[in-house]
């Protein structure tokens, strides 16, 4: 058909010709639909129709072209029939209806790609304008931080009279136990040696030259509370234990400043010591046959690590190392047990055994109470507050939490996370949760949290004996997990996750340590046997009610744990992950006593062998 | 009687291809064939059977071929798919559970 057009321009030929074509050579110039409308010699009233249905259908050269086609082929198949133009005209119906539901009908045919670019041409906009309304909601926001949290936390201590608190005593035992004028470190070298290492006799010496402090140590931990005073202006501010520490402080962190992120827990480092010195001191006061002040060691151990859990600051920062601090102490006991085991008397290893009962679950050893002032303390100094509780994310508050998390994570100041804040910053405000449901779901985390630490960790991480209830707590913990897995989560609960404190480690450290208690308190009481009987019981049930009230459940079954001899010596030891006796012998591959000691995973998963409870090995205290 | 436009909406795209069952057919026979074999009442104007088509066509329920007489003059022919012959299935199933339906409410055949 094309052949038989006639074009007067040669450029307007050009111009309708297809590339496909053009590359083969031909200006056929047959996208002009208009001449194939003239060249059909139709009638004016008809053309015209046809004219404007094409024109206004707005659709590309070729589908108009198409469209022209099938339009000249019903007027000529109309009129073959032998209506007239006018009738045909008439029942065709109106003109620009026609175009336009043409239109879209043919829209839908093109290719998907076209049609997801032709959304954008909306969807860009329409992006902006919404990134642009959330940028001035991000931008002009500002906290306002009403509540002093480190007053809360500060206000146990300041209501305990002075008298009652342990830090001052610590304190001044250790200016008698350090050299706060070193510059290679207070504390001495002595205090770090292996016990019976090749500097053993410095430590001995020290150790002598140092009493004083060690009683020092000993009558700071009876007192009730360890009496620490948070903040810039508390126990952290002292020139005299060594202002090195404060003027270490990292750079400002704008917003964060004062609050609970900004807390230097100083002493932790320094009880760690005393624990160190106290260890040693134990060894030397056993090996002086002093069993006196070798029972009192142990006990100012035990009383300073529930000192410190009683503390319970944040970040479980203080739970975490008094369960690690307790577990020396279990260790040091132990080794008096097993190395000289006529040591003490039945009355001291009585007292001892009973020092040791008192922690009875997870609860005791492990606290996220004031986890509970984290979040409000963040959120109040990186939110707005709409007066209600509620409030959305700030550019002041998410850039100086960025600072103050890339310094946690090393990443140092060159990096342009400012930058990247001003792009994604309104859409981090709107992608996560808003402030008071923040609250909420973390208060939520730290209540079952809370509540799964009042029973052994069987009954919320049991995998074998799954229940709902039972691992509700251990599913939530999961799910946090996931949260990391998505791009969305992950940005929607970034504070709850950067924040909520650890839900299976600490539980699982805290369950172990109890059970490695329950191991002690059985050695003690088949001890107490041996001197009475001349031998060792046969079962663990011959040890009620004389030496044990009952015997302690395996704290991964529920079951006794077991007993048996072995060449003579004791031994005692809960079945493991694996749920499986294997009459006493460690994880394959995993030489450590504590290896077997997981909950959360089933039988199937977990490694076969058993967690030895007594008597754990000498140097058991790597666990912890 | 005419159908009003929403019924139709729902009819109409049945009621072709429900013609072109028997085989392919080009625009103005649609028209031609609907206005006979329904005696008037699906009668369709032409600015809605070519949208209409387009639509089948987009859906993949027909497709089209543009054949050339010797006079230069072209038609294009319109025949179901393998996809609108299974559509075609499933919805006049729906026809006769609705006119069924009707039926026993006394909507059809009072």
């Amino acid at each position: 058909m094309a052949d038989a057009i006639e074009y007067p321009n040669a450029l307007r030929k050009l111009r309708l010709t297809p590339i496909s074509d053009l590359l083969r050579g031909h200006v056929t110039g047959r996208l002009d639909w208009r001449h194939n409308i003239r060249a059909a010699g139709f009638a004016p009233p008809v053309e015209n129709l046809i004219l404007q249905v094409v024109r206004r259908s707005r659709l590309w050269r070729s589908e108009k072209l198409s469209v022209t086609d099938e339009l000249i082929a019903h007027f000529r198949d109309g009129l073959a029939t032998g209506a007239n133009a006018e009738d045909l005209i008439g029942s065709f119906g109106d003109a620009k209806q026609t175009a336009k539901l043409i239109r879209r009908a043919k829209l839908r045919s093109r290719s998907i790609i076209w049609r997801a670019l032709r959304s954008m041409r909306w969807i860009v906009p329409a992006f902006f304008a919404v990134y642009i309304v959330l940028a001035l909601r991000f931008f002009s926001g500002q906290p306002h931080p009403t509540v002093d949290y480190i007053a809360i936390l500060n206000a146990k201590t300041l209501q305990t009279p002075e008298s009652d608190r342990a830090w001052p005593i610590y304190r001044r035992a250790i200016l008698l136990l350090t050299d706060r004028s070193s510059k290679s470190g207070f504390w001495p070298d002595a205090a770090e040696h292996d016990i019976h290492g090749k500097h053993w006799p410095e430590t001995v010496a020290y150790l002598h030259a140092h009493q004083a402090g060690l009683a020092l140590f000993r009558e700071a931990s009876t007192k009730p509370i360890f009496g620490w005073i948070f903040g810039p202006e508390g126990s952290q501010n002292d020139p005299e234990l060594g202002c090195r520490y404060i003027n270490a402080l990292p750079t400002s962190y704008g917003v964060l400043d004062g609050s609970l992120f900004d807390l230097k827990l100083t002493y932790i480092s320094e009880m760690r010591y005393f624990l160190l010195v106290a260890r040693a001191d134990i060894q030397l006061a056993t090996e002086e046959h002093d069993a006196d002040r070798a029972e009192k060691d142990l006990i100012a151990l035990l009383d300073m690590t529930d000192q410190l859990h009683r503390q319970h600051a944040l970040g479980n920062n203080d739970d975490s190392r008094s369960i690690i601090y307790r577990g020396w102490a279990l260790t040091a006991a132990q080794n008096v047990l097993q190395d000289h085991p006529d040591l003490w008397t039945d009355a001291t290893l009585t007292r001892i055994a009973h020092r040791l009962s008192r922690l009875q679950k997870p609860a005791d050893l492990l606290s996220y109470e004031d986890n509970r002032l984290i979040l409000p303390d963040i959120l109040q100094r990186t939110y707005t507050d709409d007066g209600h509780g509620n409030g959305r994310l700030t550019f002041a508050g998410a850039s100086d939490l960025a600072k103050y998390l890339r310094s946690m994570h090393g990443i140092g100041p060159e990096y342009p996370g400012d930058k990247h804040l001003v792009a994604t910053g309104p859409l981090l405000m709107a992608a996560s949760l808003s402030r008071r449901d923040m609250l909420n779901l973390y208060n939520q985390i730290i209540d079952r949290n809370e509540a799964s630490l009042q029973m052994p960790l069987r009954f919320s991480a049991d995998a074998n004996q799954a229940s709902d209830a039972k691992m509700e707590r251990w599913n939530w913990s999961h799910e946090m997990e996931e949260w990391n897995w998505s791009p969305l989560l992950s940005v929607r609960y970034y504070l709850i996750n950067a924040l909520a404190p650890v839900t299976y480690d600490l539980p699982a450290m805290a369950e172990t340590q109890l059970g490695v208690r329950d191991g002690l308190i059985i050695g003690i009481a088949l001890e107490l046997y041996h001197r009475h009987h001349g031998r060792y019981p046969d079962t663990l049930a011959e040890l009620t009610p004389d030496f044990l009230p009952e015997v302690p459940a395996d704290r991964i079954t529920g079951d006794p744990v077991r007993y048996r001899l072995v060449n003579g010596t004791p031994l005692v030891y809960s079945v493991g992950a694996d749920r499986h006796d294997d009459g006493g012998r460690l994880t394959y591959r995993y030489y450590d006593d504590n290896a077997a000691a997981q909950w959360g995973i089933s039988p199937a998963e977990a490694k076969r062998g058993d967690w030895i409870l007594y008597p754990q090995r000498g140097d058991a205290d790597n666990y912890w | 009687m005419r159908i009003e436009r929403e019924l139709m909406r729902g009819a109409g795209p049945v009621a072709v291809m429900r013609l072109l069952q028997s085989g392919e057919r080009y625009g103005y026979e649609l028209i031609e064939l609907l206005d006979r074999q329904s005696a008037g009442v699906l009668a369709m104007g032409q600015s809605t059977l070519y949208p209409l088509l387009y639509n089948l066509e987009a859906k993949g329920w027909v497709t089209s071929r543009i054949e050339t007489a010797d006079n230069g003059r072209s038609r294009k022919y319109y025949r179901l798919t393998d996809k609108g012959k299974k559509r075609l299935v499933q919805d006049s199933k729906q026809w006769q559970s609705l006119a069924a339906a009707m039926g026993k409410l006394g909507v059809m055949g009072a």
